[in-house]
């Protein structure tokens, strides 16, 4: 059976596909307005075989972002109709006359407050009443809601009163509905309240989507990536569309995870520098990080996704001077349109700009030659940043380099200082098109010793699809102290979700064997507002007093601890991908040479093809390797090795 | 100054003092600390001038320098010291902001100096979380002057054990203060990476030019504005001992190359803790200064060299020894703001906004076993193109609001309502935003604390909008509602509701 990984990009879709121990790659020009056409364009040539498709989407984050989603309706305990609007009462943007706050969502007209309480220990004060419900329903008609939302307060411990709802809308023809209490059963209502809104302004649209590719593949095997850098079947994402928010990223980070496995590098920091951003992340003994939420748009995810730190630095990234004349560069970017002056539809000067006028992007190669750039364009642009600084155009264009790397690197402190790392015992490891550019000279500022660039780095995302599990979580909210009937408690919880866990993996076909389930516990000490998250044993107090102490070097008593929510992590082997190598092919190569600009003068750069290039071959550095999808500086200071999987891996002499 | 390499070692010093933020957040006891990120880290030259700035706290950002200042001044340092200090006479702001300081030298000589500040959430005296409605500093905790808590890279055990033995939670202030250390000590070592990299001189250099580039955009900022002299005042509605109407006037006064503000025409110091002092006032014009500039502008002592403060000795801005100031730094400094804010509406008509809030709505409640606190958001005032925005923390803080699960969970208490206050923002052409309803319904007895302002003093309108409606307490008991006053202390009972509604913001512009 063929194994293909999809992911949909701004500009190309990815297809990665697995026949008979091979991976080939190609790219399609993505459409954007309908995703899915290219999906099945690309996919035609299959449709006779059988196969098993493993897609990343961005269709509900673009929903998300450009606030394209479907007309929700908002239920709410009466007297809390405005917790979005109030939200955390923090505002964004600390020095402005104009506090902003993140958007609501919802419309006024289309929240409604609702009789009914539950308190915090899961007693209902008041039952919601029918008849309200039903008048409500036809409201929600009259208004053309598209779907519906429903939070009331302490739903995560009794969820009684939403489910009767829900019971009364579906009966009166409402299809779209999510509960707070099923999407997400925890405590604290504004993020909950998130969650549960943008799940169902996002299950009408992802629901027509799925349908779409549903229809192409004529009944293949199919399934989609979540945030968390596992897959659900279509119908389970259909109802929880919200998990799919980072559903492109997670694959390169499951194919950045594969290569640390494969190479034994087991610390990695990859970057994935695109258009407008860089994409920090960090793979430690051999996993990728998860974080409970993410800030997107302003607004707090509670969703788990994989674990980035984002900085406004990527190709696009414009280059000004301010009044005191000095030179910044970013956030502000050209994007891919009207994209860099070398475009040819823009003027402003960008880092890809930059690259150009140091002669180290070739105009003549630029993807693969396939389009038409004009470095004329980028001399002009930043020749008159150049001006104004009174530099030469090639210091200009090299301090715009150097600029972005200094604020990358920042990031990346960041993101490894945060969990008490040292960024000196990690592999970089860059991807996407423009990491190559600036990864060796990151490294040496960080005093990375290694630098590896994977093969498919064109392909990246779509090449962690073919190699990822199914995996759903199922939680549930405790809030009990420890106590050795607590313990009971738990126990008695976690089988009653483990037959719902193995029920689901039954229905997705999983078969017993492919099937793991882990165990975990969110546990705090009393009175504190973070929990850490830990696997579940017959000693996990213990396990958690020394985690807390290795993170914030203190440590309280057994009877401190609250176990807060309990989570089963449900995972089922669906694809049998696996990643070959060649053997070593010792053809010489002839490198041309290239005059770049580095580091204040122009020096010859050996200028290698990397399609000539295979596992044995001896390359020299100072060199400038080339792709279709990439370029990669190697400074003098790097020796360079081909490695049995065809990755570059630079090291420090 | 190299045009490119002035903003390499912008992000360069930023990252340390990030590094910094993050060590102390995550080695932090408190969730004051941890979760709100009450605490600030800079970087300081040799003179005391700060030259990067980590801070999501504005009330920090002028008060820093006056502590390494104070500290410089007061103790004999050298190489392995660290210095600790809360005093508000001796450059603190309110005793909970404690402030280390801990000088770097290379090569015996002193190059640079790293502090940071953490809000504790208790710092001894008469109530538990050290902010009373008080009438002396003595009653409100711990003072601490200028002290060497760490000797040649040594605790001092006496000092600490003597800080611990006046403070409700000492396992959480050892963890705090612990965190504080470990973040000093990651700048330090940071500091000394780049200097090993790039020479004493260059690193030292740059330290001066980016605190010198600073300056010279504020600069171009001032030349912008219009010369001469601009005033405004407003008022704090009392003290809580009966001070009533206190006034709080600045004017402004802007001579290109530097720029005056002139508070001496402000009240005298009061009986209760809303004295404040030069460190607040600072804080309150550099946050008026950061925000109206709105430009992105490296945060350090550059802007600050052109600021020239005139404090009265014995007013409210500038009070005598022993007077109170807890309240200083969370209610007179949002007036301090809304009179600059003012005196500038004058010159710059387009950029400034009406008042907002004003206060920040400080509630505790506390029973047998539990003491809670919390501070309530509101309107802030509109602008030109622009109406205000609802339920928010405006100015000087930006804390989070707890969850009404989170409080239901862990308290005798229900939330009947948490609401937006609607048709509380001032009317006019762009309309201020609304404040908030809050009301708790007391399933046990408790004690009650209030510290509000603006509930006698209207959030004010600008160019012909109107005021933003006043905060108000009630208090439902059996049905009857009783008006209650903007500070009080109050024993409740069961099934008693206190509500809460916040001030709206001011509008701006006639309508119509």
């Amino acid at each position: 059976m063929l194994i293909i990984g999809i992911d949909t990009g701004g500009t190309f879709t990815d297809f990665v596909i697995f026949e008979n121990g091979k991976i080939e790659t190609f790219k399609l020009l993505s459409t954007p307005k309908n995703p899915e056409k290219t999906i099945i364009k690309g996919l035609k040539n299959y449709l006779k075989k059988d196969f098993l498709l493993i897609h990343g989407t961005t269709v509900g984050t673009n929903a998300f972002l450009e606030n394209k989603m479907a007309k929700t309706a908002f239920l709410i305990t009466k007297g809390f109709e405005d917790i979005l609007k109030i939200g955390r009462q923090n505002r964004v943007n600390l020095f402005s006359l104009n506090p902003r706050k993140p958007s609501s969502i919802v419309s006024d007209k289309l929240i409604f407050g609702v009789n009914e309480r539950t308190l915090a220990d899961g007693k209902v004060l008041e039952k919601t009443d029918e008849d309200e419900i039903l008048k409500l329903a036809e409201k929600l008609k009259k208004r053309r809601a598209e779907s519906i939302a429903i939070l009331f307060l302490h739903s995560y411990i009794n969820p009684s009163n939403e489910k009767a709802v829900k019971k009364i809308l579906k009966k009166n023809g409402f299809k779209f509905i999510t509960l707070s209490s099923e999407i997400f059963p925890e405590y604290r209502e504004y993020e909950r309240g998130v969650i549960t809104v943008l799940n169902s302004a996002l299950m009408p649209v992802i629901s027509n989507y799925i349908e779409k590719i549903e229809e192409g593949i004529k009944g293949k095997r199919f399934y989609i990536m979540q945030s968390n850098g596992g897959v659900l079947s279509p119908q389970k994402i259909k109802k929880e569309p919200v998990r799919t928010l980072l559903s492109g990223p997670a694959g390169g980070l499951i194919a950045s995870r594969l290569i640390a496995e494969e190479t034994g590098e087991k610390n990695l920091i990859t970057l994935d520098m695109g258009g407008t951003s860089t994409d920090v992340s960090v793979v430690k003994n051999g996993e990728f990080s998860l974080s409970k939420e993410r800030v997107m748009n302003n607004l707090k995810i509670k969703v788990p996704m994989i674990e980035i730190e984002t900085v406004g630095a990527g190709g696009g990234s414009i280059a000004t001077v301010d009044k005191a004349g000095v030179l910044r560069v970013g956030p502000q970017s050209a994007g891919a349109n009207p994209g860099p002056a070398c475009y040819g539809k823009s003027e402003y000067p960008t880092i890809t700009d930059a690259f150009v006028v140091l002669n180290i992007i070739d105009p003549s190669y630029f993807l693969g030659g396939n389009m038409k750039i004009y470095p004329e364009r980028s001399f002009k642009a930043i020749e008159r940043i150049a001006r104004k600084i009174k530099k030469s155009v090639y210091d200009t264009a090299e301090g715009i380099v150097k600029i972005s790397i200094s604020s990358i690197e920042r990031a990346i402190r960041a993101i490894t200082v945060e969990k008490g790392d040292d960024p000196r015992f990690f592999t970089l490891f860059p991807f996407g098109g423009a990491g190559g550019l600036v990864a060796a000279q990151l490294a040496k500022r960080l005093d990375i010793k290694r630098v590896i660039i994977p093969t498919y780095q064109g392909v990246f995302s779509a090449l962690g699809m073919i190699f990822s599990d199914y995996t759903k979580e199922f939680s549930s909210s405790i809030l009990k102290k420890f106590s050795l009937k607590t313990k009971e408690y738990i126990e008695k919880k976690f089988e009653e979700i483990t037959q719902v866990a193995e029920k689901t993996l039954e229905e997705e076909n999983i078969p017993k064997a492919k099937r793991k389930t882990v165990k975990l516990l969110d546990l705090r000490y009393f009175g504190q507002s973070f929990e850490l998250t830990i696997p579940y044993s017959e000693d996990f107090e213990e396990i958690f007093h020394k985690e807390h102490e290795k993170l914030y070097s203190y440590r309280l008593k057994d009877e401190d601890i609250e176990i807060v929510n309990i989570r089963i992590l449900a995972k089922g082997k669906i694809s049998d991908a696996f990643y070959s190598y060649d053997g070593e092919r010792n053809l010489p190569v002839k490198p041309e040479k290239r005059k770049v600009y580095f580091n204040g003068e122009f020096e010859n750069f050996y200028y290698y093809k990397r399609k000539n290039l295979y596992h044995g071959i001896k390359l020299k550095s100072p060199a400038i390797i080339i792709s279709e999808f990439s370029t990669v500086v190697v400074p003098m200071e790097f020796k360079i090795k081909i490695d049995k999987f065809f990755n570059i891996v630079l090291e420090r002499k | 100054m190299d045009s490119i390499e002035v903003t390499i070692f912008k992000n360069i010093f930023q990252s340390i003092s990030d590094e910094m933020g993050k060590i102390l957040q995550r080695s932090a006891f408190s969730p004051n600390i941890k979760e709100r990120n009450d605490f600030s880290c800079a970087l300081f030259t040799a003179k005391g001038e700060s030259f990067a700035f980590g801070s999501h706290i504005p009330v920090h950002l002028g008060a820093m320098p006056l502590s390494v200042k104070t500290a410089l001044e007061e103790v004999e340092f050298g190489d392995g010291d660290t210095i600790i200090l809360n005093d508000p006479y001796r450059g603190g702001t309110h005793l909970p902001d404690i402030t280390l300081i801990t000088p770097f030298f290379y090569k015996g000589e002193l190059l640079f100096i790293v502090a940071n500040r953490a809000h504790h959430s208790d710092v001894g005296g008469m109530q538990a979380g050290s902010m009373p409605l008080a009438s002396e500093i003595f009653q409100e905790g711990l003072i601490i002057p200028p002290l060497k808590i760490i000797k040649k890279g040594k605790i001092d055990r006496g000092i600490m054990n003597f800080i611990l033995s006046n403070v409700r939670t000492p396992v959480e202030r050892e963890g705090d203060l612990m965190a504080q250390i470990a973040a000093n000590e990651r700048g330090i070592k940071r500091l000394k990476e780049i200097v090993d990299k790039y020479g004493i001189e260059k690193v030292k250099e740059y330290a001066q030019n980016l605190i010198n580039y600073t300056e010279k955009l504020f600069k171009k900022f001032l030349l912008s504005l219009p010369k001469g002299e601009f005033e405004f005042e407003d008022y704090l509605d009392d003290d809580g001992f009966g001070n009533k109407g206190i006034k709080i006037a600045v004017r402004v006064k802007n001579k290109r190359d530097k720029i005056i503000f002139d508070f001496s025409e402000s009240s005298s110091q009061v009986a209760g803790g809303l004295n404040a002092n030069r460190a607040i006032v600072f804080s309150a014009v550099l946050y008026v200064l950061t925000t109206i500039m709105g430009e992105d502008i490296p945060i350090n002592s550059g802007i600050m060299k052109p600021v020239e403060l005139i404090l009265k000795r014995g007013s409210i801005l500038s009070p005598e020894k022993p007077s109170a100031m807890a309240g200083g730094n969370v209610e007179t400094s949002q007036r301090i703001v809304d009179v600059i804010l003012g005196a500038f509406s004058k010159i710059l008509p387009e950029k400034i906004a009406a008042a907002s809030q004003g206060t920040m709505n400080n509630i505790s409640f506390g029973g047998k076993g539990y003491t809670y606190y919390e501070t309530i958001g509101g309107g802030s005032g509109a602008g030109r193109g622009f109406n205000g925005t609802s339920a928010v923390h405006t100015h000087m803080t930006n804390s989070l609001n707890t969850p009404v699960e989170a409080i239901e969970r862990n308290f005798p208490i229900i939330i009947k309502r948490y609401s937006v206050r609607k048709n509380s923002g001032g009317r006019g052409k762009w309309r201020g935003g609304d404040g908030i309803i809050r009301e708790y319904e007391f399933l046990k007895d408790a004690e009650v604390s209030v510290l509000s302002e603006r509930r006698v003093y209207s959030p004010y309108g600008l160019f012909g909008g109107e005021n933003g409606k006043r905060g108000e307490n009630i208090l439902n008991r059996n049905g009857k509602k009783i008006k209650l006053k903007g500070k009080f202390n109050l024993s409740v009972k069961k099934g008693d509701i206190l509500i809460i509604k916040t001030p709206g913001g001011g509008g701006y512009g006639k309508k119509g």
